[in-house]
């Protein structure tokens, strides 16, 4: 399935018009959530999480998965190593997103709170350290 | 110290001439905002003992310091992963199989005589130590024709003028000038800058920007030759018409005019070069050539990186079988990738290690398309160059060889933008090439049916790579480059990522000069 169809029938499946308005923000937060995986990460981390070579799985975590969303930000944050920092490349909303649909999708669940934009605003790295 | 030579003169001689000619305040302003990199051809004494040095990685910067350090005498072994030498220079062809991490693997389908480079695929005329290189090592070079105002400039977006066209590059560099100067002069000439200009000072600018621009009698400007015709110039029986120019308006509000800094690059201005028959030809010309004095251990991994008072003590494993064996020596020149070294065990010191890590790698992808009709020359004229559009794939590279041939392969462009690269390279190869090819019969409608097959590399999965190069930002170029460029210990660094030139091989030769100078000194000094 390519990205952009697996997008759409997220879209298409959803009843967005007939849920209450935070369910309709949280399943547009999760579809961003995929949205971003998809077409992002999974240049490294491979399709489904499963990673390869030097990039590590995300499926099935077990340090996601304990750590939640707020440590999948710092990564997305700061980077490590063959990781690139996304400061430049995401808006505090597309954080927001991803940090907090990995811990609880491709087989992951947890019980780490979730992370919010004011957290993330605060966090984020200052425009010089920033490739 | 020899004087630095710019074009054979020296430095001195050159800003002897310039100022002369120009004022000696004109004289250092056209020598520091020059082009050209500060390559000099280094010229050593030969030892006469054989200092070994394990050199890890067959890239330029490896292959260079390989070279200059055998002619000095040094007994080099060089430690390469990949069954080949080159790294990132590298040439693909029909037959080449490429396995990418994540085990998807594809063959190149295309004719005898075609290629993708699908890293570096050009050099800049002010490159000069590539070109010294291509010239001493016999590599024929052949001029790569970047800029090409038939080639287009095209934006997708209907909500902004002059979406959805191809406009010949031609038409936007013209209209550029003519409007521009045609805004400017004729605030000029109703008075508006008096205040700024003085009398001759606004007859001379006038004066200017009517030549520059273009521009009529009455400072209007209406098009002219070098933007095109509607109906060209033929036989007697046929007049020309000209074209005409896009409004102000449209002109600005298309916002195409963002291109123009593609355009008139540093880095893109002519003259710019490619190896004729692939990128390859310099990797593999350094080795053949009868002055390149290293061993070559091709197929084995750099697995550990230990050193004592005594020397360097490098484990490499076959690459397939993972047998392992051990390489000694008086120092060792490391010019692996940050992004695949900082995982190699090492005793580094603490500062060295946290560097390694820092030093994230930009992506980028490039596509291969192979075209049964070369279209766009036989139908467009576009010979060479390079189509620029926004949306997901940034540019489509015609070729520079193999002009009015039978067939052609186009390099679908790799972006810089990391998060466009990030988006194709997280596709399959077989859905990067449907991608560019949609793209480029968006621009050539001819392009579906002459198709035959394409080949596609996403740098971030190419393994011993893992990424194009290396990304800095303000603080981590200040705060961790002036690490790595000091050894640690017997252990030199070197690599396009510690150069002021990334992303460019001449940044890999520049950057492998110097720890070579380093490592030569120390050798000659017996330290
Ligand atoms: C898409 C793209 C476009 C580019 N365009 C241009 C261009 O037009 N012009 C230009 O001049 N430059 C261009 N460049 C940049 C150029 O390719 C690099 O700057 C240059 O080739 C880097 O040389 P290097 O020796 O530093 O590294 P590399 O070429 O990466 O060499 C490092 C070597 O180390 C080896 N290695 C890695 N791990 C191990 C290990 N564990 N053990 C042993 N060996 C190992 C690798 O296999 C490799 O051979 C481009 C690069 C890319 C990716
Ligand atoms: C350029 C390649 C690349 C991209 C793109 C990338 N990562 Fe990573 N990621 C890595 C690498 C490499 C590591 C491991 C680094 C290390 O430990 O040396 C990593 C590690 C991680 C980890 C830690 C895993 C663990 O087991 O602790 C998380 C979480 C993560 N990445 C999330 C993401 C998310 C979310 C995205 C997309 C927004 C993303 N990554 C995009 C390369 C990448």
């Amino acid at each position: 399935m390519t990205v952009a169809r697996a997008v759409r029938a997220v879209l298409a499946l959803s009843l967005l018009g007939a849920l209450p308005a935070h369910a309709q923000n949280d399943q547009a937060a999760a579809a961003d959530g995929l949205r971003l995986y998809t077409t992002l990460c999974q240049a490294c981390h491979m399709p489904d999480g499963a990673g390869a070579g030097p990039y590590p799985k995300l499926r099935d975590n077990p340090t996601v998965r304990r750590a939640g969303p707020a440590y999948v930000a710092q990564w997305v944050l700061f980077g490590y190593g063959a990781m690139i920092p996304f400061c430049n490349l995401l808006t505090v909303d597309e954080v927001v997103d991803i940090a907090n649909w990995l811990p609880s999708h491709l087989g992951n669940t947890t019980a780490a709170p979730p992370v919010d934009p004011e957290a993330i605003r605060a966090q984020w790295p200052s425009p010089a350290s920033c490739p | 110290m020899k004087q630095p030579t710019v074009a054979g003169m020296t430095r001195r001689r050159l800003v002897a001439a310039f100022g002369a000619a120009l004022g000696s305040g004109l004289a250092t302003q056209a020598l520091s905002a020059g082009l050209v990199s500060d390559f000099q051809p280094p010229d050593f004494d030969r030892l006469d003992r054989a200092p070994r040095v394990v050199i890890l990685g067959a890239g330029i910067a490896g292959l260079v310091s390989a070279f200059e350090l055998g002619r000095a005498g040094f007994d080099c072994v060089i430690i390469e992963a990949r069954e080949r030498v080159g790294g990132r220079s590298w040439t693909v062809r029909g037959g080449d199989r490429f396995t990418e991490i994540g085990g998807a693997s594809q063959t190149c389908g295309f004719d005898p005589g075609h290629y993708l480079n699908p890293g570096p695929w050009r050099i800049p005329y002010h490159h000069r130590g590539m070109l010294h290189y291509a010239r001493r090592l016999g590599v024929a070079v052949q001029p790569l024709i970047q800029n090409n105002f038939a080639a287009y400039v095209r934006h997708g977006d209907t909500s902004r003028p002059l979406a959805g066209r191809n406009l010949p590059q031609r038409m936007l560099v013209a209209d550029y000038f003519g409007r521009t100067a045609e805004m400017l002069a004729s605030c000029i000439d109703r008075g508006m800058l008096d205040d700024v200009l003085d009398p001759p000072l606004k007859a001379a600018v006038l004066a200017g920007l009517r030549a520059s621009g273009c521009l009529d009698g009455d400072y209007a400007y209406r098009g002219n030759v070098y933007r095109g015709w509607d109906v060209p110039p033929g036989g007697a029986g046929q007049p020309p018409v000209p074209s005409v120019p896009f409004s102000l308006r449209d002109l600005f509000a298309s916002n195409l005019v963002s291109w123009l800094p593609e355009i008139f690059d540093g880095q893109h201005q002519p003259t710019l070069f490619e190896p004729v028959g692939g990128m390859d030809r310099m990797p593999t010309g350094f080795v053949a050539s009868p002055e390149f004095k290293a061993r070559l251990r091709l197929g084995r991994e750099v697995a550990e990186i230990r050193q004592d008072d005594n020397g360097v003590r490098i484990v490499h494993r076959d690459a397939a079988t993972g047998g392992t064996e051990v390489e000694t020596g008086d120092y060792c020149l490391c010019t692996i990738p940050a992004s695949v070294l900082y995982r190699i065990p090492a005793d580094f010191p603490a500062d060295i290690r946290t560097a390694l890590a820092g030093i994230p790698y930009g992506a980028a992808s490039k596509v291969g398309l192979q075209f049964a009709r070369r279209f766009w020359e036989e139908d467009e004229a576009i010979y060479g160059g390079i189509t620029y559009m926004d949306g997901s794939l940034r540019g489509i590279a015609y070729p520079s060889h193999g002009f009015l041939g039978a067939k052609g392969v186009l390099q679908a462009e790799y972006d810089l933008d990391t998060r466009a690269a990030l988006e194709y390279s997280a596709l399959s190869p077989a859905d990067r090439v449907q991608r560019a090819l949609n793209v480029a019969n968006r621009i050539h409608l001819q392009a579906l049916d002459s198709f035959e097959n394409g080949f596609s590399v996403a740098w971030h999965r190419v393994p011993y790579t893992h990424g194009c190069y290396g990304l800095w930002s303000a603080d981590s170029r200040a705060r961790l480059m002036p690490v790595l460029t000091r050894p640690a210990g017997r252990v030199h660094f070197a690599g396009e990522h510690l150069s002021y030139l990334p992303a460019w091989q001449e940044g890999a030769l520049l950057s492998g000069l110097e720890a070579t100078a380093a490592i030569y000194q120390r050798g000659r000094l017996g330290q």
